[in-house]
């Protein structure tokens, strides 16, 4: 009954689905998991797959939407990963808009939770929110960050400030970035948002307000291209003097998070990035959608 | 130690290309894996709770069985989890059983509860609350979506096991149980008890298989859940408390084999019980 060319095992690389021909290390494909090939990636709304015949077990990489935000960022979609048999459907999450979380994405038995907003703790390994909102534990039970920036599978949110001279909180790091906190303090002083966390996918930044002097909205935070192993990058936020002041978008795991536009917040990248904060009377960045890739 | 890894199937932790050699429906014996076989792949699937019934109004429905997947060493034995019972008595369903084999177990889904609310779906370890319990990979038990959704009281959520919708205990007007929520593996529709146009809520939709659908009429004799969809087969309608049609419309519908959950059953109807659990061995 032994079969061991059929499973993949580590160290070896299957040629048998791919030809003879090919040649592993130059090939993107070969990156991860190691020996098996991206067949297939489903976008946001996508419900269905077809897999080969003979094709029994299928390795997943689920990412979950990004958090959408209003005034503190969006906190980046969980991510999850492993082997589920071959399913023909699959549920892929949208980023949240607005106030709302992202949606879960999942294939089968693996599922990754959608990334928090404002007080609303991330799901399934998405980050929290940023107004001090834990991160989530994720599919393979690695505990979320604390809230007030906690580092975990999901990053904890950073705290947000209404006090002169003190910044919006930083979101905390992990496989998924929490959001960077808004920063309200009346006054004439500097505000500053926080900075959404970084990982595999980034948080939203924070947006900054109310101040009539110079307001700076935090950075999202940025995260991985798991397919070539490339740095995606957090959205830069806004700065001016009584204006401005949005979050970047957070990085996604396949794109970049776009950058404040004046009062306006910039949108997480796709693969998950945390939506961002806005300026007084401006709009939050959306999350980015989630993704699912599919290996075997 | 003579074993060489990478020529040894044994030591693979990847199931890639394994092959379905073994379903288990019952507890048995298992005596016939074949020599120098040391590890199986295993998923392992709990049995699914049973709707409520309740002396006025809607009983929740049941929560889908847990679903657990991995490798284990070769056991001699296997137990499989029977779904819970539906009963005509009102109170809290019967939670579904645990399924084990080796060091791969799943719980069995909760009942629904003593009252409207629906049953939480079950991660490793049988549950009767209304929180999930933890995955075997670890995911964590949970109120809302998770693995293993937790129990939403009159609304579900989805995972890859869900939990139930939840029923009315609104005895006039018209009224509409809840869904169960979308998954792998579902939880039993709600039920409604009214004198005026009552639908009872469907099972959920999985992945492979529909829930089956909640009854419409006006009366207290209408308004059963269905039973949620499982991992082998479809969702019975309301009406099928234990998988035969009984014409009457305010019991539920049992929930499909492989894990679904009960639906719901209104004014002293019977419940829907759970589907039974199943596993799998691949090698």
């Amino acid at each position: 009954m032994s079969n061991p060319t059929r499973r993949g095992q580590i160290g070896e690389v299957r040629t048998s689905m791919q030809g003879a021909s090919v040649t592993p290390f130059p090939n993107t494909h070969f990156i991860l998991p190691y020996g098996l090939r991206l067949q297939q990636t489903k976008n946001a709304g996508d419900t269905s797959v077809t897999i080969p015949a003979g094709i029994t077990f299928v390795y997943a990489i689920a990412v979950g939407g990004g958090g959408g935000q209003t005034a503190g960022g969006g906190g980046g979609g969980g991510v999850a990963w492993g082997w589920t048999l071959a399913n023909s459907s699959c549920v892929v999450g949208a980023g949240g808009t607005g106030a709302t979380t992202g949606g879960y994405t999942r294939y089968g038995n693996i599922i990754a939770g959608g990334g928090g907003v404002s007080t609303t703790a991330g799901l399934l390994g998405g980050g929290g929110g940023g107004n001090n909102a834990a991160g989530g534990t994720n599919y393979w039970g690695i505990p979320g960050g604390a809230a007030s920036s906690g580092v975990g599978a999901g990053g904890g949110g950073g705290l947000s400030s209404s006090t002169a001279g003190v910044n919006g909180g930083n979101g905390g790091n992990g496989i998924s970035g929490g959001a960077g906190s808004n920063c309200t303090a009346s006054g004439s002083q500097t505000n500053i948002g926080g900075n959404g966390g970084s990982g595999l996918v980034g948080g939203g930044g924070g947006g900054a307000s109310v101040t009539t002097g110079t307001r700076t909205g935090g950075s999202g935070g940025n995260g991985i291209n798991i397919l070539t192993g490339a740095p995606t990058t957090g959205g830069a936020g806004s700065t001016g003097t009584n204006t401005n002041g949005a979050g970047g978008g957070g990085a996604g795991i396949a794109g970049n998070g776009t950058a404040a536009s004046g009062l306006n917040g910039g949108a997480g990248g796709l693969g998950g990035g945390g939506g961002s904060g806005a300026g007084t009377g401006g709009t939050g960045g959306a999350g980015g959608a989630g993704i699912l890739y599919l290996f075997y | 130690m003579s074993a060489t890894i990478y020529s040894n199937s044994s030591f693979t932790d990847s199931p890639y290309g394994l092959k379905l050699q073994r379903t288990y429906t019952t507890d048995s014996a298992v005596t016939d894996i074949p020599a120098g076989i040391q590890r199986v792949y295993a998923i392992v699937i709990g049995g699914g709770g049973a709707g409520s019934t309740q002396t006025t109004g809607g009983g929740g429905g049941g929560g889908a069985g847990g679903y657990s997947a991995g490798w284990t060493y070769v056991a001699n034995s296997v137990k499989v989890g029977t779904g819970g019972t539906g009963s005509s008595t009102a109170g809290a369903g019967a939670t579904g059983g645990s399924s084990i084999y080796g060091m791969v177990m799943a719980g069995g889904g909760a009942g629904g509860q003593n009252g409207t609310g629906g049953g939480a779906a079950a991660g490793a370890t049988t549950i009767s609350g209304t929180a999930s319990s933890v995955s075997y990979t670890g995911a964590p038990s949970a109120s809302v979506t998770s693995y293993a959704a937790g129990s939403g009281g009159n609304s579900s959520y989805a995972g890859v096991s869900s939990s139930a919708g939840g029923g009315s205990a609104t005895v006039t007007g018209t009224q509409t149980g809840g869904n169960g929520g979308r998954g792998l593996i579902t939880g039993g529709g709600g039920a409604v008890g009214t004198a005026g146009t009552g639908t009872g809520g469907n099972g959920g939709t999985g992945d492979f298989y529909a829930g089956g659908t909640g009854s419409t009429g006006t009366g207290i004799t209408f308004g059963g859940g269905g039973g949620g969809a499982g991992y082998t087969s479809n969702g019975f309608p309301a009406g099928s408390p234990a998988g035969t049609a009984t014409g009457v419309l305010n019991n539920g519908g049992q929930g499909g084999s492989g894990g679904g959950g009960g639906g719901g059953a209104s004014t002293l109807g019977t419940a829907g019980s759970g589907g039974n659990g199943v596993v799998y061995l691949y090698f």
